[in-house]
């Protein structure tokens, strides 16, 4: 473990050594010492006060400390460079050992659900157990442990999917993440303009559209939205551009949430899973995630 | 011999000079080699100082006591790594003063928290962690995203990790009071944590 200069190495040597050495001649010096038990002073005529040889008890305790410090240094890295015979748990070699065996058990165990293909693995009770629990670990923090989402964080359980739901959409989003960026229209809008257009695309998804209340609004959203979330409201998973005419929000759907979306924008970010989790894991989560599709 | 040891043993004064002499040999033996371990002192490839926000929100990370409940050490054991992420090295830490590698995990070990969730997630959780974790037991810090960021002392900061050997340019140093102006504290904290684990 250590990577000792030369004259370091024998400072603690040769520091180690004296110190056991000591603490050897110390007991063994104190242990012998036949000298008579003098009492040199006397309290209330019979009680006596002097020095008396230490307890057997304590005299082995300190020698057993000493052999365990030997032999400590025999196993473990503990003496200048050396590593010890048993090398030592820590080092990176061994705990690359231990890595390969437990994921050489864990791999033997799902060795099998490598092989099976999405669908049958949807049918598979326990590779679906052990996909949710992935779920628990991973994603519940911010999706929810049902995986219902929560504000700001997507519902995965409904039908909307703003970066598409098929096995292979749904695994770049976990793989690699995702960026959602929905500009400030604010200042382009205007305050009354931002109103007009939210209580249109409420209007839409709320099926009580009315020409003569939200048509000034529709006309705002063909100007500034359609680009993103296109003419009929329908969004494009290619930019994560959410369906707006459904009733699935992402922020909320009361008309101010959707005022302060549209003035402010939206900044969503799905981070990268990649490199926190296994080819095999992230197919288990795709495999549960699309199971209702 | 026993002559000297009543000797030490029946004068207090001599009793704690000896034991000084002791216990302080066993932590030089402990703690001075390792100074000289070049090893221990490498950096890793990706390992910088710490930007001017970043800094900042690492002081907030020790002013607010996150260290008390998180550590940021992962241990080489399988099922830790399993759990957090790639082992630390000391290579990762070498701008990390003081380090805070924490001995309490109340909450779980932050070593690997960067890129974990999103900014997002962050503000939320700490303006109420049950918001999104339902059953967590953290306090709610909601005061980091009402306070602007001190930036009265960045600069002498950063001047002084300098004169440790923090390699900032003249430019960075420069530039540190505007980069953090406007700032929250949790716009602070938050580029730090989203750092963390990033380095190795």
């Amino acid at each position: 473990m250590a990577n000792l200069p030369l004259f370091w190495q024998i400072t603690v040597v040769v520091l180690t050594i004296a110190g056991l050495i000591y603490l050897l001649f110390l007991g063994i010096m104190i242990y012998y010492a036949k000298e008579p038990v003098k009492h040199e002073v006397m309290w209330d005529e019979t009680l006596e006060e002097g020095q008396a040889p230490v307890p057997a008890w304590w005299f082995w305790s300190g020698i057993s400390a000493a052999i365990f410090a030997i032999l400590y240094m025999l196993f473990y890295p503990s003496f200048g460079n050396y590593t010890g015979l048993l090398s030592n748990g820590l080092i990176s070699e061994k705990y690359a050992l231990s890595k390969a065996a437990t994921q050489d058990d864990y791999y033997r165990k799902t060795e099998k659900l490598e092989q099976t293909d999405i669908v049958h693995l949807q049918f598979d009770a326990e590779a679906m157990k052990l996909a949710k629990n992935t779920f628990v670990q991973y994603c519940a923090s911010c999706h929810g442990v049902e995986a219902k989402g929560q504000p700001s964080f997507p519902n995965l359980t409904d039908d909307a999917w703003v970066w598409g739901s098929t096995v292979d959409k749904i695994t770049q989003t976990i793989a690699n993440g995702r960026k959602a960026t929905m500009p400030a229209w604010g200042i382009p809008l205007g305050k009354d303009g931002v109103d007009k257009v939210a209580k249109y695309v409420l209007s839409i998804a709320n099926n009580n559209y009315n020409e003569k209340t939200h048509g000034a609004g529709k006309a705002k959203y063909q100007q500034f939205c359609v680009a993103c979330h296109g003419a009929n409201l329908q969004g494009n998973p290619a930019f994560g551009a959410p369906n707006l005419g459904d009733s699935a929000w992402l922020y909320g759907g009361d008309l101010a949430t959707v005022k302060q979306s549209i003035a402010n924008g939206r900044n969503g970010v799905m981070p990268a899973h990649k490199d926190r989790l296994t080819a095999l894991q992230i197919k288990l989560l795709t495999a549960w995630l699309s199971r209702n599709n | 011999m026993l002559k000297l040891h009543k000797t030490i043993e029946s004068n207090s004064a001599l009793l704690i000079f000896g034991i000084l002499i002791v216990t302080s040999i066993g932590g030089f033996v402990q703690i001075v080699p390792n100074l000289f371990d070049e090893s221990l002192h490498k950096g890793t490839a990706n390992v910088r100082p710490y930007s001017a926000l970043e800094l900042t929100g690492r002081d907030i990370y020790i002013r607010e006591g996150c260290v008390g409940c998180h550590s940021q050490q992962v241990r080489p054991l399988v099922a830790e790594v399993m759990r957090y992420g790639a082992a630390s090295t000391s290579g990762e830490g070498i701008y990390d003063r003081p380090f805070l590698w924490g001995s309490k995990r109340t909450g779980p070990d932050l070593a690997r928290l960067g890129g974990k969730y999103s900014d997002k997630w962050h503000e939320l959780h700490l303006h109420n962690p049950r918001s999104v974790v339902p059953q967590s037991i953290m306090p709610a810090y909601p005061w980091l995203a009402k306070n602007k960021v001190d930036k009265s002392i960045i600069v002498a900061k950063m001047q002084l990790l300098k004169k440790m050997g923090h390699p900032y340019t003249d430019a960075e140093i420069k530039q540190a009071k505007s980069a953090i102006s406007d700032k929250t504290e949790l716009d602070a904290i938050i580029a730090y944590l989203q750092i963390l684990g990033t380095f190795r």
